[in-house]
């Protein structure tokens, strides 16, 4: 069956705005999530690829390039979707891609082992009428269930060619990319056409159909602008966002109306919305079509995959898997890495740091506000934002392990029911968890999250999850105040932080982030797939490149502002004049004038003074900050030794730091096998804690042990460090992330009074 | 071209559901709602490794669309994979896919038992 294929190039409605400044191509990646689709997309772009958020929404949008011949490609990888109902934003998205930006090809991913239903999205992409190319993927799975599928057969009964591939090991790009360049440029002997039918959907519906077609096609702005029978039957299934679309255009609303009354029709004939008997009707033929290509085997239905969850989704053994390994994933992310992040601040504290004042002594600006201006804020910003490196590779890496390997649905599906009663979904559980470690993974973490909402809401709860920087705070204060009640305070407010957060987030799901419909609880558990390699390291740079690059200028603007409100001298009402820029004593700088002015609103929690206030605004930047401000400001600045050494020195250090660094890693991901600890013995944070007693003595005679546990409230609840609040803004956007400050913010300074009013009102004061 | 396969099934509206007496009713045969077909039953009820097929889901509009895209729509066969008492259960649907679906919305899923056929 050949048609002459110039007529295709007549058939992309001409979209308004769509320019080709080169004479590249643009290529659309669609399918099921689990269809590898994405391991396509890294296979044909390998490092040239982008990765950001599609506009106005928390989902991700991948771009990459590569040349085919002498063509340059630009490929987008559209989210995984079963359907193109306008059901998620992720379907939303898609479609208004493949409506609006119309690309010179579409390449549709099947899953070669699920034909059925990956077949529904199929049909319903090539019924708007886009040069497509078909990708038959996992191969390599399906041929060892025994399936025999004849490509030539699906290839004419959906007029599109048909590739088969097995992406993981690369088989089939090759001929994969000579067909989407021989249809994107119009000279494929095969193509779909908006007239040409795929689907029969009985006589009832193909009727209204016609009635339809013939309206829009009357219509030359509608025919030009979308393919006329794709609209038709988009208008029967009543598609919202198509509705929307149409009630723009002149000629749309009497269509619209034109298809309320045939929707009607067909309801009456047969008895349910035009939606369901259309969808009803594509399963219909896909089974049908599915039966002719596909040739299974009489063998045991019981796939590897199903003995596989049999152990691991088993009532028994199931849970303490998962526990096992999400202990795995969190010691990795929270511990292990802390080796290469103190290598990372010991290069940037020393050699670094060594080097830049070197070269201003050169200059002349040695001992200059200049040189404070570099070395502390500067270098300290930057410097704040590389040491999350380690942290962010390795949860990328494990988090991409665990879904490229199909565990992730399981984990989903294991912790569901347990997370339904909490308000929040499956899939919230490991964002949680990471959490408890450092909020920036767990804010990253929820792109797991399918449904935007619950991603939303997972993200702006993450930062409750008590984070690793706040415990030395806890310890301190508490050993100080408490003594040997300090590890029962402790666990206190941990849970405190998650008996907030869920409050919290009833609030949202019944405020902000209310939704008409709920997701329904149905998980997808794909096959148990071995990762590559290569793709979970790919996917693991391009995310923690993408972090760096767009969350330097807001860390390097929280540094600069802190390291102005220290530097610059407020001279006291009545006291001695100032020192000098960069140059002062804690008490003089624009930090404690600020903070004196703040301190008042802190008076109904009992900490009112502004030693207390200045060390919260520091708090902003790191919370680790918090113990270090306050024993300067307390107790007073301690001289660092200045170590003097060549730039050969330096760089022999950087070496065998790094080395030393690899080493302690590797021991420690060997400790996490219970019974093997190869790490010596290091000092716990409360044995350091209880080390410095000029602080500690300073800070009972600050405090009361009341005042004292408002304020640790006020340090669990308030906003986090501005490395996740980089991480909320590149997830969510700088609307959710003002929210989320405003509330926890809120949040805090409401809780840390009601504990300081309330004690006092026991008496406990 | 290729014709649908089978006549659209009656449509249900959001009929009586009383789970309590749902397995009552089931071992004496009896459908869950007064307007259920015959032989119909909640999916929660089937056995593992049963295969049956769905004939209905007691929903509104918008679920039984959002879970006929999934793979959930009438007439299709399901196998019971996996089911954990009064927990999730794991579905073979479309043959090859997994699904796993909570216990409320296995209720609300009626099916009627299918002999074994080939996949």
């Amino acid at each position: 069956m050949s048609r002459d294929c110039c007529d295709t190039v007549t058939q992309a409605p001409a979209a308004p705005g769509r320019t080709h400044a080169s004479a590249g191509f643009q290529v659309a990646l669609a399918g099921n999530p689990n269809s590898g689709k994405s391991t396509i997309f890294n296979a044909l772009t390998g490092a040239h690829q982008h990765v950001g958020n599609w506009p106005g929404k928390t989902i991700e949008r991948k771009e990459g390039t590569l040349t085919i011949g002498q063509h340059g490609v630009t490929l987008i990888d559209l989210p995984g979707t079963y359907s193109l109902s306008a059901f998620s934003a992720e379907e939303v998205v898609t479609m208004d891609y493949l409506l609006d930006a119309a690309p010179d090809a579409v390449v549709i991913v099947l899953d070669a082992g699920n034909l059925e239903r990956n077949l529904y999205l199929a049909t319903q992409v090539l019924e708007m009428g886009l040069p497509a190319v078909i990708a038959l993927n996992m191969m390599d799975a399906a041929e060892a269930r025994g399936l025999q599928i004849d490509a030539q057969r699906l290839s004419q009964a959906l007029g599109a060619p048909v590739v088969p591939t097995v992406a993981r090991s690369e088989r089939g790009l090759e001929a994969l990319k000579a067909q989407i360049v021989e249809v994107a440029s119009g000279q494929c002997p095969l193509a779909s056409t908006p007239s040409e039918r795929i689907v029969d959907y009985g006589r009832e519906v193909e009727d209204e159909i016609g009635r339809l077609q013939a309206l829009a096609q009357a219509d030359p702005l509608l025919a030009a602008r979308y393919a006329p029978r794709w609209l038709a039957l988009k208008l029967l299934e009543q598609d919202r966002s198509v509705g929307e679309r149409l009630a723009l255009l002149d000629g749309g609303r009497a269509l619209l109306e034109a298809a309320r009354t045939g929707a009607r029709r067909i309801e009456s004939v047969l008895g349910d919305g035009g939606d369901i008997i259309i969808a009803d009707r594509r399963y219909g033929y896909i089974n049908g079509l599915v039966r002719e290509v596909v040739q299974r085997p009489r063998v045991d239905r019981r796939t590897r995959s199903d003995r596989i969850d049999q152990v691991v989704t088993h009532p028994l053994f199931g849970l303490p898997i998962f526990m096992a390994a999400m202990w795995v994933v969190f010691q990795m992310t929270a511990s292990v890495s802390s080796h290469y992040v103190d290598w990372i601040d010991g290069v940037i504290s020393g050699p670094v740091t060594r080097w830049v004042m070197a070269l201003l002594s050169l200059a002349g600006l040695g001992g200059s506000w200049v040189e404070s201006l570099l070395v502390d804020g500067v270098i300290g910003g930057v410097g704040g934002v590389l040491v999350f490196i380690p942290v962010l590779a390795f949860t990328y890496f494990f988090i991409a392990v665990l879904e490229d390997s199909g565990y992730m649905a399981r984990a989903a599906f294991l912790m569901d029911r347990f997370m339904h009663h909490l308000g929040l979904h499956g899939k919230s559980f490991i964002p949680m968890l990471l959490g408890f470690g450092c909020s920036v993974p767990g804010v990253f973490a929820t792109r797991t999250l399918e449904n935007e909402r619950d991603r939303l809401l997972t993200g702006l709860l993450v930062p409750f999850m008590s984070c690793g920087a706040r415990l030395p705070v806890y310890l301190v204060i508490g050993v100080a105040l408490f003594g040997p009640r300090a590890g029962l305070l402790v666990f206190a407010l941990y849970m405190l932080g998650i008996v907030v957060a869920l409050l919290v987030g009833l609030l949202l799901k019944h405020t902000l982030l209310r939704t008409d419909e709920e997701a329904p609880f149905v998980i997808e558990l794909p096959p148990y797939r071995r990762p590559s390699l290569r793709g979970v390291l790919l996917h693991t740079w391009e995310r923690t490149k993408g972090f760096i690059q767009h969350a330097t200028t807001l860390i390097l603007l929280a540094s600069v502002v802190v390291w102005l409100l220290v530097s610059i001298p407020v001279a006291l009402p009545g006291g001695a004049p100032a020192g000098r820029f960069a140059q002062i004593d804690a008490d003089d700088s624009a930090l404690a004038a600020v903070s004196r002015w703040m301190a008042p609103a802190f008076e109904p929690a009992g900490f009112g003074n502004w030693q207390a206030a200045s060390s919260l605004v520091t708090g902003f930047v790191a919370k680790e900050v918090i113990v270090s401000t306050l024993s300067v400001v307390y107790v007073g600045e301690q001289a660092e030794p200045a170590g003097a050494s060549t730039v050969g020195d330096d760089l022999l250090e950087i070496g065998s730091s790094f080395a030393r660094a690899t080493w302690d890693t590797v021991r420690a991901t060997v400790s996490l096998l219970p019974g093997i600890d190869l790490l010596s013995e290091q000092p716990t944070a409360a044995d350091e804690a209880r080390g410095d007693t000029a602080l500690i003595a300073a800070l009972q005679s600050a405090f009361t042990p009341l005042s004292a546990l408002a304020f640790l409230v006020f340090v669990l609840l308030t906003a986090p460090c501005v490395t996740t609040m980089a991480a909320l803004r590149h997830e969510f956007g700088t609307k959710w992330l003002a929210l989320s400050v405003g509330l926890m913010l809120a949040v805090a300074w409401t809780a840390s009074m009601l504990v300081y009013q309330g004690g006092l009102l026991l008496g406990l004061g | 071209m290729f014709e649908a396969q089978r006549q659209h099934p009656q449509h249900l509206t959001a009929g009586h559901h009383r789970p309590a007496n749902a397995r009552a009713d089931h071992q004496a045969g009896r459908p869950p709602c007064d307007d259920c077909p015959a032989g119909a039953f909640p999916l929660s009820m089937a056995d593992c490794d049963q295969c049956v097929r769905l004939v209905a889901i007691h929903g509104g509009q918008r679920l039984r669309k959002r879970l006929a895209d999934l793979g959930l729509n009438p007439g299709s066969t399901l196998r019971v994979v996996q089911r954990h008492r009064g927990g999730p259960m794991i579905l073979a649907v479309k043959g090859d896919a997994r699904m796993a679906i909570g216990r409320g919305m296995a209720h609300k899923i009626l099916v009627t038992a299918e002999a074994e056929t080939p996949a």
